[in-house]
């Protein structure tokens, strides 16, 4: 075990997968020399060459398209996409060949991740700080994670790199100098698709992702104090979905808060509700609150940005509104 | 015979259509190429002509009904008119026939009359009461969203095992003191229940009465020590009043009610709702004590002493903001309504409530855990107890503040409290599973 920042775990994780597995390469703006914009890929040209470590012109969609056509070729490509903000601009390449290819001609897999980091909080403005969640999460035959630990973001990232689907990695910007314990072990991974109870509870379910899981853990210490025992369940990730571990907690509380910090019309939250209704309607006592970011832009002035970024205290009013 | 039917005229996408009206009545006429019957797709409606011309002999399909594409909406027999009475010989030309009777089936789905209201719960709480065989329309829910939660029927369900133990733990180990209460009005509703303020006795409520509408009763209480009801000789808080108050409605068979609590008597609604003995609809306070340590101690000290009429007066305009209401025969009025006992009885209770000019008990946290509706009303020019203290209440509160009134809203502006009331009982019942 060791202590280092969730960006440094990341890197490790790219490492040791490139080490372990020759067809793995990285591409993306800034990724090479410079590093990454948030040094997630750090020293890996100089350890890996320029052949698979490259460099890139801004071009996310001929990227995409290269990460979807590399990856059929048997290769297993690690694209990175600076900001969240810029996926609309992959999107063709997700929804018109990763998602259908496999369904189109059967002998094909696509063993891709897309690595992207969204979410607002850091004053990076309207066109800097979205969290598009539901975008990816909304395609067919593609994969959505989005750890919170850096624990996780390795463990997940190496899984991702080894899975044979196409898997979008969502980081966040402001984990990446969230320090805690990481595992060397380079067998170590984190499945896909399995939640982690980061807090047990008797009361509400808060279920969340990224950084909306440190929130949610900061509302339960919130609620604790008004003696409202809240369990909080890391999804880590967002599809598939560990049903199980909702409906299990559901089971336990029946009463549930979806948080994510994208948009609340059609957006991650309200797929997390409406899937709770489905499988444990006749659980709830209460209708699924949603703690979302508005309908509307990231400001950029910072009091701005903050009166509307969900955060720990609307979650737990929500959850204090859910058990009234 | 020729069939009407809808075959693809919506689009490619259509699968059924909905049938709007019936341009014929069966027997009627109707030439080929003519509008017969209109249906509805999921794009637009959409005119039916008929394929041939002849009598339209019967409709299959009546207005309001969804048919697949290809049904046979109705047909058409040959004929040029409804064969008649003999007299009535056919013609070859397309002649309208007379009215015929007509033959529809009633235009709306046949809603049912008597349809139960749907008592709303959730969807846990409707399993378990199913599993128990508990009947939730017996259920008051005790949240603020009119929903019966787990709670309500877990409730139900240990009263039903235990009930006895139930009313033991709930009483008071004292006897019974008797608290006076006037029920005003027969309506059918939920009745409210008035808690009146310091000094005063259910009779103050008597102007907000007259605007407060026929579906509720009212429940005018007299505190102890106040109005009809002896004092009560160790009362020295706010809950032991509303144990008192709790009693006397239980033994009353009001179970549930619309509180509405005035300055010391706000104070003792909201230690009601703490005992949870009363299921609360509603809360209504106004200018309650409770929420701050602030009150007019002299008001206190010159009230109490007031024998005559003439020490009385000045403290009595200092309740009001219009100083016309302090009328020579109010003031008689309030000085007969208590005698000489309950004088000191209150001046026992304000020196215990409000030792020294200080509201010595604090329910701004207890009035957070009241869960149902509830209103703040204050009088902007009240000098008796400071309006701020309104800000203690929860973000759930609505807070009223009334100009130009002062510590006595329900006298000074009886029409807007009462409406207020019943903004208040209303929106406890908007979604609520029994009568409000």
């Amino acid at each position: 075990m060791a202590m280092m920042r969730y960006a440094e775990a990341l890197n490790q994780a790219l490492r040791e997968e490139m080490q372990r597995d020759s067809s793995v390469f990285l591409f993306g703006e800034d990724i090479g020399r410079y590093g990454g914009v948030f040094k997630v890929t750090k020293g890996l040209m100089d350890e890996f060459g320029e052949s698979r470590v490259r460099d890139t012109p801004i071009s996310e969609q001929a990227l995409a398209a290269m990460a979807v056509t590399a990856s059929m070729t048997g290769t297993r490509p690690v694209l990175e996409i600076m900001y969240a903000d810029f996926m609309p601009l992959v999107l063709d390449a997700l929804i018109n060949q990763a998602s259908i290819y496999e369904y189109l001609w059967q002998n094909v897999t696509m063993p891709f991740v897309l690595r992207t980091q969204g979410g607002g909080g850091a004053g990076a403005g309207a066109q800097h700080s979205k969290s598009l969640d539901s975008l990816v999460a909304h395609i067919p035959g593609i994969k959505v994670v989005a750890p919170v630990t850096p624990a996780d973001a390795k463990g997940l990232l190496k899984s991702a790199i080894r899975d044979s689907q196409p898997v979008i990695f969502l980081e966040h910007k402001l984990l990446y100098n969230l320090r805690d314990e990481v595992s060397d072990d380079p067998e170590l991974l984190v499945p896909i698709g399995k939640a982690k109870t980061v807090r047990e509870g008797t009361d509400v379910s808060i279920f969340a992702t990224s950084r909306m899981v440190l929130e949610s853990q900061k509302a339960a210490e919130l609620l604790a104090q008004d003696g409202i025992s809240a369990e909080v369940i890391d999804l880590r990730t967002l599809r598939p979905l560990d049903l199980d571990a909702i409906t299990a907690s559901i089971a336990r509380t029946h009463h549930a808060v979806v948080v994510n910090e994208g948009w609340r019309f059609c957006g991650y939250a309200a797929e997390l509700s409406a899937t709770i209704m489905d499988f444990a309607f006749d659980n709830l006592d209460a209708p699924v609150a949603r703690v979302t970011l508005p309908d509307m832009p990231v400001p950029y002035a910072e009091p701005l940005e903050l009166s509307v970024l969900p955060n720990a205290a609307r979650i737990a009013d929500a959850a204090r509104a859910t058990l009234k | 015979m020729t069939d009407i039917t809808v075959v693809g005229a919506g689009g490619e996408y259509m699968e059924s259509v909905v049938v709007v009206s019936w341009h014929k009545t069966p027997g009627e006429y109707v030439a080929a190429g003519e509008l017969v019957v209109t249906v509805e797709t999921a794009k637009a409606a959409t005119e039916i002509e008929a394929p041939v011309s002849g009598i339209l002999a019967d409709i299959r399909a009546q207005i309001g009904e969804e048919v697949a594409i290809g049904t046979v909406l109705g047909t058409i027999r040959d004929g040029t008119v409804e064969s008649a009475p003999a007299t009535a010989a056919p013609t070859a030309a397309a002649v309208p026939a007379a009215p015929a009777a007509p033959a529809l089936v009633p235009v709306a789905p046949p809603v049912a009359t008597a349809r139960p209201t749907r008592i709303n719960a959730s969807p846990l709480a409707r399993r378990i009461a199913a599993s128990r065989g508990i009947d939730l329309s017996a259920i008051v829910p005790s949240s603020p969203s009119g929903r019966i939660k787990l709670r309500d029927v877990e409730a139900v369900d240990r009263a039903r095992e235990a009930p006895e133990r139930h009313s033991v733990a709930s009483g008071p180990t004292s006897p019974a003191p008797s608290i006076s209460l006037t029920r005003r009005g027969s309506g059918s509703r939920t009745p409210f229940v008035f808690l009146h303020g310091f000094g005063a006795d259910g009779f103050s409520w008597q102007p907000l009465l007259a605007t407060l509408g026929a579906d509720h009763a009212a429940v005018l209480v007299d505190l102890p020590g106040h109005g009809r009801s002896p004092a009560l000789s160790n009362a020295g808080s706010f809950e032991d009043l509303a144990s008192a108050v709790a009693q006397a409605l239980t033994e009353t068979g009001i179970g549930e009610c619309h509180l509405v609590g005035h300055s010391l008597g706000g104070g003792v609604a909201i230690a009601l709702a703490e005992t949870g003995r009363v299921a609360l609809r509603s809360l209504t306070l106004i200018a309650p004590a409770g929420l701050g340590p602030e009150i007019d101690g002299d008001f206190l000290d010159g009230f109490c002493r007031a024998t005559r009429a003439e020490s009385l007066r000045p403290w009595l305009l200092r309740l009001f903001a219009d100083p016309s209401i302090v009328s020579p025969g109010y003031v008689q009025a309030t000085l007969k309504a208590r005698g000489e006992d309950h004088r000191r009885a209150q001046t026992t209770l304000a020196d215990r409530l409000f030792p020294d000019g200080t509201q010595a008990w604090e329910m701004r946290a207890a009035l957070r855990r009241v869960a149902v509706a509830q209103k703040i009303i204050w009088g902007e020019c009240d000098r008796i107890i400071p309006m701020r203290h309104a800000l203690g209440a929860g973000p759930e509160t609505a807070i009223h503040l009334l100009p130009h009134v002062g510590h006595m809203p329900h006298v000074e502006a009886p029409a807007t409290v009462a409406r207020l009331i019943l903004q208040n009982a209303r929106c406890a019942g908007r979604n609520g599973a029994g009568a409000t």
